[in-house]
C-alpha cells in the first residue's frame, strides 16, 4: 500500500512542480501575461506579405451567423467575436456546450457556465486566445495564408477546415 | 466487502449518469473523467475511514475484531490518499492538453473559493500523510498530527459539494456524498472532538502489580463501578486518569493503549498482562496501587468460545501468550470439559516465559488442556510441522498470537499442511 502512495505522491509532485516551474518561466519570458499562445489561436504578426491581397471583413451579426457549425464555429460573447472551432473539443465543459451556441450570442451561456456558476479567470484568459474582433468591427485578413477563412469568397459558406492562427488582432 | 459497496455507489452513479462513451470521447475528456472519479472515490474512502477509526463496537462485531478494522483502515487510508493526489494530477493533465498556461492557471489562480478549499484540504492532507507514511514519530506525537485529518474532511467535503460539475448537479450523488461525509464528521466528533466514548468507559482501580518475569507483569484492577463484561481472549484500551498530567510521566500514562484481558470473566478482579516494550509499558509495572484507570471495551473476536471446533491448537509467541492465558484460566469452568486444547508457548528461553508455571498447573488440573513450552533459542523456531507431530490437526481450529512475522509464517505453514485458512485465527497485537 505504501508503494501506491509513494508512486502517487511522486507523480503529484512531478506534475505540479513541472507545471509550476515551466509555467512560471514561460510567464516571465512573455511580454504579455497569460494570454500568450502556445498552441492556442491567433496572433499573427500582422505583416501583410508582398503579393498578398488584403481583404477586409466586417464582423456583423450576419457574418457571425454564417459560422454556426462544428467546422466553423464563432461565438459572440460580451460584444466580442471568438472563433472556437478548434477549442470546442478541448472544452472542459464538453464540446456540445460550445457547438450549441455556434453562430450565436453565447454571452449568457459563458457568463453563467450554462447555469453552473461562472467561468474562472483562467478560462477567461483562455478565451482571449480565440478573439477575432469586436462585433461589427472590420478586420483585415491576408489571402496568402492558406488557412484563411473562407470569407474572401463572396458566396461565403466555403467552410474549409480552418486552422487556428491567422486572425490579426486589432 | 461492505466498504467496497459504500465506496462503489458514488462511482457507479457517476458512470451511469451520462453515457460513458462521451466521458471518454477524447484525451482531454478522458482525463477530466479520471479526475472526477478519483476525487469522488477518494473522498468516499476518506469518509469511510473516519467511521472505521472511531472504535465503534458494531464494527468490532462486523469485522470480527477491532484489530481487523484497523487493518482495513490502513488500506483504505492509503487508497484514499493516493486517489486524492491523482485527482488534481488528472485535471492538470487535462489542462496541459489545452495549453501550458491554462494548466499553470488551474493550479495557481485563486479566485474560485470552492477550488481553494480543495487546495487547502489537499495541502493539509499531504503534510499529515507524509508524517504518517514516512516518518517514525513517537506514538502520541504521531497521533496528535493524525487527528488534524478532520480539517481535511471539512475542506475536502465543502470543496466537493460546492465545485460546479455534473456531480454537484446530480441530486442523488450530491445527497449521497453529503450523507457520507456527514457520517464521517459525526464519527470524528464522537471520537476525537467530543470523546463521547468516554461515557461508556468502566472505572477501575489498580489494586496490585505482580511481576511475573523480568519484563512481564500482571496488573490487577478492581472495579469502582460497573464491572466490565467480556469473553476470554478479548482486549481493552486503558487510560490512566493521571493526577499529575503535567509531568512527562503523567502525560505518558494518560495515553490510551490496548491490552489483552488475562483474568477469568467470572472473577471480580480484572487482570491485564503487560510487557515492558517502550515508554508507556515500562512505566506500568512501576505503578503503585490506587491509580484510577478508564477502560474502553471489550473488543475482539479472538476467543476459543467463538471457534467452530472445540478441538483447538493455540500457538503463542512471546507476549502473545496473554489472550491465551485468559482463555486457559477459563478452562477450569464446567462448560469447558468438552474442549480439547493444545497450547504451544514459544519463547527464546526460560527467562522469557511468563505464566509458564501457572499454565503447567492448569494443564495438570484439567484433562482438556495440554501445555507445551518451546524454547526457540535451543530448538530453533517453532513450526507447524513440529506442532503436527504432537497434535492432531484434523478438524481443529488454530489460534495464533505473537509478533506479526511469527503469525504470518505460521499461518502459511499450517495452510501448506492442508488446513483451511478460515479456521486459522490470528490476533494482531500491533495496530501499525
Amino acid at each position: 500500500m505504501t508503494k501506491f502512495v509513494t508512486v502517487s505522491l511522486f507523480i503529484f509532485i512531478a506534475i505540479i512542480s513541472g507545471v509550476a516551474v515551466v509555467g512560471f518561466i514561460s510567464r516571465n519570458n512573455d511580454s504579455q501575461p497569460i494570454t500568450a499562445n502556445t498552441g492556442g489561436a491567433n496572433k499573427q504578426t500582422g505583416i501583410t506579405g508582398i503579393g498578398d491581397t488584403a481583404a477586409s471583413l466586417t464582423l456583423s451579426s450576419a457574418e457571425l451567423a454564417k459560422h454556426d457549425s462544428k467546422q466553423s464555429c464563432w461565438l459572440l460573447i460580451s460584444g466580442k467575436i471568438y472563433d472556437l472551432t478548434s477549442f470546442a473539443q478541448k472544452h472542459p465543459g464538453s464540446a456540445e456546450a460550445i457547438w450549441f451556441n455556434c453562430g450565436k450570442d453565447g454571452t449568457t451561456a459563458f457568463d453563467t457556465k450554462g447555469g453552473n456558476g461562472s467561468h474562472s479567470s483562467s478560462a477567461r484568459a483562455m478565451l482571449a486566445d480565440y478573439y477575432i474582433g469586436d462585433l461589427n468591427q472590420t478586420v483585415i485578413t491576408s489571402s496568402s495564408n492558406p488557412t484563411n477563412p473562407p470569407i474572401a469568397n463572396p458566396d461565403g459558406a466555403a467552410a474549409k477546415s480552418r486552422g487556428e492562427d491567422e486572425w490579426e488582432d486589432d | 466487502m461492505l466498504i467496497s459497496v459504500f465506496a462503489a455507489i458514488p462511482v457507479l452513479t457517476w458512470a451511469l449518469m451520462l453515457p460513458l462513451s462521451g466521458r471518454f470521447a477524447g484525451l482531454s475528456a478522458s482525463f477530466r473523467s479520471l479526475g472526477q472519479v478519483s476525487g469522488l472515490l477518494g473522498l468516499a474512502l476518506l469518509s469511510i475511514n473516519f467511521i472505521l477509526s472511531a472504535r465503534f463496537k458494531f464494527l468490532d462485531r462486523w469485522f470480527l475484531g477491532l484489530n481487523k478494522v484497523y487493518l482495513k483502515h490502513h488500506i483504505v487510508g492509503a487508497l484514499s490518499f493516493g486517489l486524492i493526489l491523482l485527482h488534481p494530477v488528472f485535471l492538470t493533465v487535462q489542462f496541459l492538453i489545452i495549453s501550458l498556461p491554462s494548466a499553470y492557471l488551474f493550479i495557481f489562480s485563486f479566485d474560485s473559493w470552492a477550488l481553494n478549499f480543495g487546495k487547502i484540504g489537499l495541502s493539509i492532507f499531504v503534510a499529515i500523510m507524509v508524517i504518517t507514511f514516512y516518518m517514525s514519530l513517537r506514538y502520541e506525537r504521531w497521533k496528535s498530527t493524525h487527528q488534524y485529518l478532520g480539517l481535511v474532511l471539512f475542506f475536502g467535503g465543502v470543496h466537493s459539494l460546492f465545485m460546479p460539475s455534473d456531480i454537484s448537479n446530480n441530486l442523488f450523488l450530491k445527497s449521497y456524498m453529503l450523507a457520507l461525509t456527514f457520517c464521517a464528521a459525526l464519527s470524528y466528533g464522537y471520537r476525537t472532538i467530543f470523546k463521547l466514548y468516554r461515557r461508556n468507559e468502566y472505572k477501575y482501580e489498580l489494586s496490585k502489580v505482580v511481576k511475573v518475569s523480568e519484563k512481564i507483569a500482571e496488573l490487577k484492577f478492581r472495579p469502582l463501578g460497573k464491572k466490565i463484561d467480556f469473553i476470554p481472549g478479548q482486549f481493552v484500551f486503558i487510560r490512566f486518569d493521571s493526577k499529575n498530567s503535567d509531568s512527562k510521566e503523567g502525560k505518558t500514562l494518560a495515553q490510551s493503549h490496548p491490552f489483552s484481558i488475562i483474568s477469568d470473566p467470572a472473577s471480580q478482579e480484572l487482570s491485564l498482562g503487560v510487557k515492558a516494550l517502550g515508554d508507556y509499558t515500562s512505566l506500568l509495572s512501576e505503578l503503585a496501587p490506587g491509580q484510577v484507570v478508564s477502560i474502553e471495551g471489550p473488543f475482539g473476536s479472538f476467543s476459543h468460545t467463538k471457534a467452530s471446533s472445540k478441538k483447538q491448537i493455540w500457538v503463542a509467541g512471546g507476549i502473545g501468550i496473554t489472550p491465551f492465558l485468559g482463555m486457559a484460566r477459563a478452562m477450569k469452568k464446567e462448560g469447558a470439559a468438552d474442549y480439547k486444547i493444545d497450547l504451544y508457548y514459544s519463547i527464546r528461553n526460560a527467562s522469557e516465559a511468563a505464566f509458564g508455571s501457572e499454565l503447567m498447573e492448569i494443564a495438570g488440573q484439567n484433562r482438556n488442556f495440554r501445555f507445551h513450552e518451546y524454547f526457540s533459542g535451543k530448538n530453533g523456531l517453532i513450526s507447524a510441522e513440529l506442532v503436527a507431530k504432537e497434535s492432531d490437526l484434523s478438524g481443529a481450529d488454530v489460534f495464533l498470537c505473537g509478533p506479526a512475522d511469527f503469525m504470518k509464517s505460521l499461518r502459511e505453514q499450517f495452510i501448506k499442511l492442508g488446513m483451511n485458512g478460515r479456521f486459522i485465527h490470528s490476533e494482531e497485537f500491533s495496530l501499525n
